[in-house]
């Protein structure tokens, strides 16, 4: 059975705002989607993830690495500056499956016949304290899709990646030939 | 060790009851809390549960996340 078709729409998640910024009414809100990982084994459970456009990578936290019983290679290894801080990374090669917008964060719930899933390169910090364990950035996740943020609307929208030129059949201003395609 | 949340994606209340756990949501609620991520996956093996999402619930004493990547 092939997963329902897109685009799937999902709902941004508000988190509170710190004590030190309570003077900030507005709510704080992430758009973040289910995923789940696979190496040697799928991972055990959902993952809530933190689609975030300025991001090069999808990143994850290492306590994934251990659940999908993967090693990541210290050949590929590099630092990244993230969260205001040099990171260890060390990139492996990973399947990603997406779960529907059904699968809320809070609500849980996986079928395998409802996930888009992809191979992406996926870079394993070897230390990481943020909430999101996941980052889905531009490589391995929005070279994939084509992904919609709302702030207007609080979601974001994922959609097949030919979407984007679907909509917006001109090369960008800027250039005098449309911009190479990096396969999918 | 269910407990209810809002049915919109929100945090908010999790931030009030367990900050800075590592939480598995399901059904609208929080079926396992620990300090660290490998205690929480270990928990759900031992109760069985294998469709949770997993998140860290940030504390209110935390500066707000940018530039992450």
């Amino acid at each position: 059975m092939a997963p329902r078709g897109f685009p799937w729409v999902y709902p941004y998640v508000e988190e509170g705002r710190g004590r030190s910024a309570q003077f900030l009414t507005r709510p704080l809100l992430r758009p973040v989607v289910a995923v789940r990982m696979k190496g040697a084994r799928l991972g055990s459970q959902n993952v809530a993830a933190l689609v975030d456009s300025g991001a090069d990578h999808v990143l994850a936290a290492p306590w994934i690495a251990q659940d999908i019983g993967i090693d990541p290679d210290p050949n590929r290894e590099t630092t990244l500056g993230i969260g205001g801080g040099p990171r260890r990374v060390r990139f492996a090669d990973v399947t990603v499956h997406l779960l529907p917008p059904a699968v809320t964060v809070t609500g849980g719930g996986y079928d395998p016949s409802e996930i888009h899933e992809w191979q992406a390169e996926v870079g394993f910090f070897t230390q990481w304290e943020p909430p999101w364990s996941i980052v889905l950035g531009q490589v391995s996740f929005l070279d994939r899709f084509t992904v919609t943020f709302s702030r207007h609307a609080q979601a974001l929208a994922v959609d097949d990646v030919s979407a984007f030129d679907d909509r917006y059949s001109q090369p960008p201003a800027s250039s005098s030939h449309p911009p190479e395609r990096f396969s999918a | 060790m269910a407990e209810s949340v809002p049915p919109t994606n929100s945090l908010v209340r999790l931030q009030h009851e367990y900050p800075g756990a590592w939480v598995a949501l399901k059904d609208g609620g929080v079926v396992e809390a620990r300090a660290t991520p490998y205690e929480l996956v270990a928990a759900l093996h031992d109760r069985g549960i294998s469709d949770a999402t997993i998140i860290r619930v940030p504390a209110e004493s935390e500066p707000e996340l940018v530039e992450l990547g």
